[in-house]
C-alpha cells in the first residue's frame, strides 16, 4: 500500500489538466458539444492510462518512502 | 499569502482560457513562432507564416494553427507548479518569486512538449481521434514529469540539505 501511496502526488497535474481542459470548458458551456464528449472521453482515458502506468512503476519499484 | 497566490493563479487560468478561446495567430504568435522554428528543427520540415492560418509548411502539407499552440498546457503547468509550491508561499516575496518561476518554466516546457507533440503528429500523420489521443498521452505524460522534475525533486533537495 504504501508503494501506491507514493503515486498520490499525481492527483496534482492530473487535476490541473482535468481543470484546464474538461472543466473550465464545460463551465464556459461546451458540454452539450458531441466533439466535447469524446474529448472528455479521451481526456478521462488518458488520465487513468497514466495514473496506471505510475501505480506499477510506483508498484514494481524498490519499496521505500521515496523512489 | 497562500490564499492570494492562489486567487492569483485562478485569475490567470481563467483569462488565460478567455483569451485562448478567441486568439488569433498574430497574438498567439509567443508560442506559435518557437514552436514552429523547434518542429522544422526536429523534422526538416520548412515553416512560414501566414497571418490567417499559423505556420504552414507547403511540402509536409501541416498547418501549425493557433490551436496547436499549447496554451492549455502551459496554464495546467502553471496551475500544477503554483499548487505544489503553495507550502513555500507564506511570504509575499516568496510567492511572487514562486509564481514567476511557474510562469517561466510553463512558457518553455511549453515550447518542448508542443514541439515534440507536433512533430510526433507530423510524422505518424496521425488524425482525428488518434491526434487528439497523442496529444492528451504527450501533455499528460509531459505534466507529470515537469511536475515530479520540478516540484518533488525540490522537496527532496530541500530535504537532503
Amino acid at each position: 500500500m504504501s508503494r501506491l501511496r507514493r503515486s498520490a502526488w499525481l492527483v496534482v497535474p492530473i487535476a490541473a489538466y482535468f481543470a484546464i481542459t474538461v472543466l473550465l470548458p464545460a463551465a464556459n458551456g461546451a458540454a452539450h458539444r458531441a466533439e466535447f464528449v469524446k474529448h472528455v472521453v479521451l481526456v478521462v482515458l488518458g488520465c487513468a492510462a497514466v495514473f496506471v502506468v505510475a501505480c506499477a512503476i510506483a508498484w514494481l519499484g524498490p519499496k521505500g518512502d521515496r523512489p | 499569502m497562500q490564499v492570494g497566490a492562489i486567487a492569483v493563479t485562478a485569475v490567470v487560468v481563467v483569462f488565460g482560457k478567455q483569451f485562448y478561446r478567441a486568439a488569433t495567430a498574430d497574438e498567439l504568435q509567443w508560442l506559435l513562432a518557437p514552436v514552429a522554428k523547434l518542429v522544422g528543427w526536429m523534422t526538416g520540415a520548412r515553416f512560414a507564416y501566414d497571418a490567417e492560418l499559423g505556420w504552414v509548411s507547403r511540402d509536409a502539407r501541416f498547418v501549425i494553427a493557433p490551436v496547436c499552440a499549447g496554451l492549455n498546457f502551459a496554464l495546467a503547468a502553471f496551475l500544477a507548479l503554483s499548487l505544489g509550491w503553495l507550502p513555500a508561499m507564506r511570504r509575499a516575496r516568496d510567492a511572487a518569486a514562486r509564481l514567476l518561476g511557474a510562469a517561466v518554466i510553463a512558457y518553455a516546457a511549453t515550447i518542448v512538449v508542443d514541439s515534440l507533440r507536433i512533430a510526433l503528429a507530423l510524422e505518424t500523420r496521425a488524425d482525428g481521434a488518434a491526434h487528439e489521443a497523442l496529444g492528451v498521452v504527450v501533455y499528460l505524460g509531459a505534466l507529470c514529469a515537469l511536475y515530479a522534475l520540478v516540484v518533488r525533486g525540490r522537496r527532496q533537495h530541500v530535504a537532503a540539505a
